[in-house]
């Protein structure tokens, strides 16, 4: 018990706490602190890039200043410029006195006079105000009239003012005026005024004008900002405010604050991505793409994407998160950002990659498995126009039988006006037929428009029997990359059997059908005419570095190892003549894309026997099962589960669907959707769980995702390969992922409906028919033949290359435009050559355009030269003979020797011609073209053989250059003028005169 | 052991305070039980020693001389109070600056995510679900909850142990609560939280999170175990199964409630309508193990189908 004896101090109102209590509080001021540092700094890291900013762009406009005063002072130091300026002075100095008086007197006189004036009469007007409003508001006539005795009283009221003298002198003098002399003073001065103003103006003008011109000069030539111009940037710079700089636009609900790090992005000054250090702080590397889309409009994030609110960190900003679906695209893939609002195109300019990767899409055939809106546009609208004929004649049919109904019951009604009703219903019906006769009639025009314009992406599989080497088929089905490097035809993954099935069925369902036996040619001159036609526009041959021509179409290198001669003499003849289909009407079968060259029977053998030389010396094994019908059975399960029928026209498919998924808006379709199987987790830790990362991997490998997965063989994916390059993969990747479905309002997208429209819908054209392949048609493109050694490297080759094409639409007239890509021959009788270059050994090809994309390309070359819609022919004024006789003595001057290039139409003075024939001028070119074409050919076709400077400037008109002939020394008109109506007004008369004088 | 994931789903903000849980709870149930304890001991010490019970009223600590008789409100217990308030605070502040409000994606009404998960105070409940009809564990099961909490102060006969730890006094009490919250309730969260992945598949600690995986399971009524095919037949086999449970489970209970000299005086404190109802609510509480081992262990769907409700 003694321990509890012992007193023990009380351990709760003993003990102290103050310990505790101070190192708590001491704490919670220490996480009150870090909140606050917290969330001034830390949250705020743009704060730091502001800072930095300022300073690393002040000290870089400090350092730039120097440079762009010195240019500045050497284009000041200039003779032009000092002559501008002395004449400057001198205007200047002329109205000095002048302006000085106006000055003083406008200053000092009429403003303070006019000012005391408006005073005093504000008051009074004041008074007389107020008291009308209680006149308006008053109900007592009485007592507005006694009100309106006030007003008159106040405006008789004198009024004792202090006025400064008008003429600027520093007098006063006082006046005892009434309210209308005030308002009479007041406006008299204000009066004053203007007239003042208008004549300092005027005295100025000469000056301003001088002055205008000075600084033209100035900014003309200096590179980059003047001196004063950066002063006022680094005085911006010493007044920036630290803060969120953001875009914030209402409609779309958009809100940026990129530009609080990326200060540089629209600084007017070009900023390099090391000029401050850090490469967050560079100017926009494509400043032009921000004065078509300016960021106060279309923001920053719309492009680009990314998290455009964030502000805490690069990786949120960026939206390279896991909760973000917009991560910003990557620099590689950046164009896919212009895809959501430039949609209807496939050709944007300035999007080269993305153009790329439609151009792939378009022209790797992607699009026979993969829907995408625009691509094979022809084939769906097609199957729309048929649809909608099919309704509309059962709709016929049934008003017809309506109309004999009530016919009948008209005929047998009981009484007048009954019968008139069944007459009238029938009536009725019989205007509502008619009507529908003409929309019938147009439905199938267009359908017929359609049918010509559907193409598969293959050739057609109906014709192999007669085209191919029967053994050589199943090698092909298993590997045709071996056989042929890069082919378009990719490489699919098949069990052997189902090889040998797919050969089967492909055989034996191929048409019979006759061929004519033809001799060989001669090889030599159809390698010649191969190389020189315009072949290698579109096809290659060779292999490695010897590899010359277009990869539009097939290599040929091989072509003579699985090709039959008779067939391949057909083929080059007239690609568009097929073996019959007892089965599908002709005009119903896809067309080929292989357009025809118009050759003669002797070219197209003799360029058969040189392809039929191009082969090794491979052995093929016999293929007796082939033409087993078991075989072939199993064959079209396979060729249906691989989606043969989606490029190729076979028999038995030719309703065939795609089988791959519709890639319209792929871009925005959710990560979860895309399957990434068994690599999910890998991709996750390796940091490609992205659409990005999908698309690169099964571009790559199409059957990466199926990588340890337990399947049967036809469960497994089946995207063939394509072996695409890693430029292809990241032109397809852009593509894609630019493929989403936007949210804008319809502003925003890029949808014209005036000729721009033309120019979309001509693109598409283009590039399904390979036109860029022969000519060029934007500058940057390089043609098939711009890479053909021959053409390159001899100079005599280089004028035999296909025209450009740059200002086409100016150049020509649509009519004869639409003609010549009907019938590029311009001869119904003479079709086996150019109609207007004859002397080309390359020939434009004549593709069995429709209609409708006659009128599209046609539009297209005008809308893109701005050539008014309708086309109007410009007057041109008939050459009187004097005039003729002057421009033939022009026309044959040795120094302006047309008829030594241009064609003529006469077989003698053609044979050495490198230029058009100008004979068919008036109905092809325009004539304010051709004058424009005289004058500075070289301006509008860069490396033309045209000699530019035949004519020269004197006074207003234009004077040939070389040595005038007699007759044309006492003309007083434009030479170039007189010499393009000459040309316009040329006949096969004056052709003979001609060449009488040569 | 993919610890990659472990730490994935450890250090989501959204799972933090599960983790907190895991290590808070057994803490502070095991200072309660050791300050009970020590008032135990205490209150022991008193009966032995009326002398002592007469002149020491503290009920807390095991008492010494010297120690004053009360300790008042103030300022003894506000400031310990106020000091817990500042540390809490701290805790709180440090909390929020350093983790972020788990925002996730815009939601997709055609993409709904997996594993799809509710606030985690729900995932209780949300693992209900997989043991029974959404009727059952959505409605029945929560109202039940809320109610029974609202009665405990109407059915409890025990006039002792309030305002002091003591586990004595009130042990079938504390084992009701043992029982039903922290090993029903929060351990079901947890399970919710940290066990249930993709397709809210069992997903053991340091396993991957893999969408593509595929379980093979199937789930019997129990009736087609049984062999029972047609209608009138299954509903009163059913019936007869859980109305069995329901007697077996009563007559637990009721052992456990008369099992010592004290739990039967208590009891006898009780009118029928309070024993009736705190049975009623201690064998629904003992369904929900029954059903998740039958589920879990042997793969039964549902004990009880009828036309309107299953078990």
């Amino acid at each position: 018990m003694a321990e509890e004896t012992q007193v023990q101090p009380d351990p709760i109102t003993t003990k102290s706490y103050s310990v505790h209590l101070l190192v708590s509080m001491l704490l919670l001021l220490a996480s009150l602190v870090w909140a606050i540092y917290d969330e001034v700094e830390i949250m705020r890291p743009y704060k730091d890039y502001q800072a930095r900013f300022r300073a690393y762009y002040s000290r870089f406009l400090t350092e730039l200043q120097p440079q762009q005063a010195a240019k500045e002072d050497a284009i000041r130091q200039s003779p032009e410029y000092q002559q501008v300026s002395g004449e400057l002075g001198t205007a200047e100095e002329a109205v000095r006195a002048r302006i000085a008086e106006i000055d003083r007197e406008v200053g000092q006189g009429v403003v303070p006079r006019m000012t005391s004036a408006r005073n005093a009469f504000q008051i009074l007007r004041s008074e007389i105000d107020a008291q009308r409003y209680l006149i308006e508001v008053s109900h007592d006539e009485g007592d507005k009239e006694s009100m309106r005795e006030d007003i008159e009283e106040i405006r008789a009221r004198v009024v004792e003012v202090e006025l400064p003298l008008a003429d600027g002198s520093g007098g006063t003098e006082e006046l005892e005026l009434q309210y209308e002399q005030l308002e009479a003073e007041f406006l008299g001065m204000q009066e004053r005024r203007t007239k003042l103003q208008a004549e300092r103006l005027e005295a100025l003008a000469e000056a301003n004008r001088l002055r205008a011109e000075r600084d033209a000069l100035m900014s003309d030539r200096l590179v980059g900002l003047g001196a004063t111009q950066i002063d006022g940037l680094i005085a911006n710079m010493r007044n920036f405010d630290i803060g969120i700089k953001q875009i914030h636009l209402l409609d779309i609900d958009l809100v940026d604050r990129c530009e609080s790090c990326h200060l540089g992005i629209r600084e007017p000054v070009e900023i390099g991505p090391t000029d401050l250090i850090y490469p967050v702080f560079q100017s926009h590397p494509r400043p032009e793409l921000l004065t078509i889309h300016d960021p106060e409009a279309f923001g920053c994030s719309s492009c680009h994407n990314g998290n455009g609110r964030a502000t805490r960190s690069v990786t949120k900003g960026h939206g390279r998160h896991k909760f973000w679906l917009w991560p910003m695209y990557f620099p590689e893939n950046v164009e896919a950002g212009c895809h959501q609002c430039h949609a209807n195109e496939i050709v944007t300019p300035g999007g080269e990659t993305l153009n790329m990767g439609r151009e792939l899409y378009m022209n790797k055939g992607c699009w026979g498995c993969h829907r995408f809106e625009g691509y094979d546009a022809e084939a769906e609208e097609l199957t729309a126009v048929s649809q909608e004929l099919r309704n509309l004649s059962a709709t016929h049919g049934a008003n017809a039988k309506e109309m004999r109904v009530n016919l009948d019951l008209g005929d047998t009604a009981a009484d007048g006006a009954a019968a008139q009703r069944y007459y009238a219903r029938a009536e009725e019906l019989r205007l509502t037929n008619t009507r529908l006769d003409a929309e019938i009639h147009n439905l199938t025009m267009e359908q017929a428009n359609l049918a010509q314009e559907v193409k598969k992406f293959g050739p057609s599989l109906k014709e192999i029997k007669l085209k191919d080497v029967k053994e050589w088929i199943p090698e092909w089905v298993k590997n045709p990359h071996e056989f042929r490097p890069g082919s378009k035809m990719p490489v699919f993954r098949l069990l052997d059997e189902e090889v040998q099935q797919i050969s089967a069925y492909l055989w034996q369902n191929a048409l019979d059908g006759e061929l004519v036996r033809q001799p060989r040619g001669n090889s030599e001159r159809g390698q010649e005419l191969f190389e020189t036609r315009g072949c290698l526009g579109c096809h290659s041959i060779g292999e490695g570095d010897s590899q010359m021509g277009g990869d539009f179409a097939a290599n040929l290198s091989r072509v003579g190892e699985k090709m039959n001669y008779d067939y391949m003499v057909r083929w080059i003849h007239d690609p568009s003549e097929v073996t019959p289909d007892p089965n599908v009407p002709d005009a119903m079968r896809p067309r080929p894309v292989m357009p025809s060259l118009r050759l003669t029977d002797r070219e197209s053998r003799d360029i058969a026997t040189y392809l039929s030389e191009q082969r090794t010396d491979q052995e093929y094994p016999p293929a007796p099962y082939m033409d087993d019908p078991e075989m072939a059975a199993a064959g079209l399960d396979a060729i249906r589960h691989y989606g043969c029928a989606g490029c190729h026209e076979i028999s038995g498919l030719e309703e065939e669907g795609r089988i791959g998924t519709d890639l319209t808006l792929e871009g925005s379709k959710p990560l979860e959707r895309l399957d990434f199987a068994l690599k999910t987790h890998e991709a996750e830790l390796e940091g490609w769980y992205s659409h990005k990362g999908f698309f690169e991997r099964k571009l790559e490998n199409p059957a990466v995702f199926d990588e340890g997965k337990e399947r049967e063989h036809l469960e497994r994916l089946r995207m063939p390969n394509f072996n695409l390059n890693a430029e292809e993969i990241n032109a397809l990747t852009t593509f894609l992922l630019g493929a989403v479905e936007t949210t804008f309002p319809e502003q925003y997208r890029f949808e014209p409906e005036d000729e721009r429209a033309d120019v979309q819908e001509g693109w598409w054209i283009i590039t399904r028919h390979n036109c860029t392949g022969c000519h060029q048609i934007r500058p940057g493109n390089v043609s098939s033949f711009m890479t053909i050694p021959r053409y390159t490297d001899d100079p005599d080759w280089a004028e035999q290359l296909p025209p450009q094409l740059y200002t086409e639409g100016a150049r020509v007239q649509p009519d004869w435009l639409a003609g010549f890509l009907a019938n590029p021959a311009l001869s119904e009788r003479d079709v086996n050559r150019n109609g207007v270059r004859e002397y080309l050994h390359a020939r434009m090809p004549t593709f069995y355009f429709s209609d409708r994309q006659l009128a599209k390309l046609t539009k297209f070359f005008m809308a893109r030269d701005s050539q008014p819609v309708p086309h109007m022919p410009e007057a041109m004024e008939a050459l009187t003979n004097a005039e003729r006789a002057i421009g033939r003595q022009l026309f044959v001057s040795d120094a302006a020797p047309c008829l030594n290039c241009h064609m003529t139409g006469i077989p003698s003075q053609d044979v050495d011609a490198t230029a058009p024939n100008f004979l068919i001028a008036s109905e092809r070119l325009k004539p304010n073209w051709t004058y424009r074409w005289m004058l500075e050919p070289a301006s509008i076709a860069p490396g033309t053989a045209m000699p530019s400077e035949l004519f020269e400037r004197d006074g207003d008109r234009w004077v040939f250059a070389g040595q005038i002939p007699a007759q044309a020394r006492n003309y007083d008109g434009d030479h170039a003028d007189l010499l393009t109506r000459y040309m316009f007004q040329m006949d096969a008369a004056e052709l003979r005169r001609l060449q009488a004088l040569q | 052991m993919d610890w990659h994931q472990l730490w994935t789903i450890v250090s989501l903000p959204d799972n933090i305070p599960i983790v907190g849980m895991l290590f808070i709870i057994p803490f502070f149930t095991w200072y309660a039980l050791r300050q009970a304890r020590a008032n135990d001991r205490l209150v022991e010490r008193l009966e032995n020693d009326p002398d002592m019970a007469k002149t020491h009223h503290r009920k807390v600590q095991p008492f010494k001389k010297g120690w004053v008789r009360e300790v008042a409100v103030w300022p003894y217990l506000l400031r310990m109070e106020f000091l817990a308030a500042i540390i809490v605070t701290i805790i709180l502040m440090v909390w929020s600056i350093t983790l972020d409000a788990p925002l996730e994606e815009p939601a997709n009404p055609s993409l709904t995510m997996n594993p799809s998960k509710a606030p985690w105070y729900f995932l209780g409940l949300q693992e209900m679900l997989v043991y029974f009809d959404p009727w059952i564990a959505g409605v029945v099961m929560p109202t039940l909850i809320i109610i029974g909490l609202i009665v405990i102060p109407y059915i409890d006969a025990n006039p002792l142990g309030n305002g002091y730890y003591t586990y004595k006094q009130r042990r079938f009490a504390i084992w009701a609560f043992i029982f039903g919250f922290i090993i029903l309730w929060c351990s079901m969260i947890v399970i919710g939280t940290l066990i249930r992945g993709p397709g809210w598949m069992w997903f053991w600690p340091g396993m991957t999170w893999d969408h593509n995986r595929l379980i093979f399971e199937i789930n019997r009524d129990l009736h087609e175990i049984v062999g029972i095919t047609s209608q009138p037949w299954i509903g009163i086999f059913g019936g007869l199964v859980v109305g069995g449970f329901m007697v077996v489970a009563g007559y637990a209970c009721h052992r456990i409630i008369t099992a010592t000299e004290f739990s039967r005086k208590i009891l006898g404190r009780m009118s029928l309508l309070q024993y009736a109802i705190m049975q009623g609510l201690l064998i629904i509480m003992l369904a929900l193990p029954v059903k998740m081992a039958a589920r879990l262990l042997f793969r039964i769907k549902y004990v009880w189908v009828t036309p309107w409700f299953n078990v």
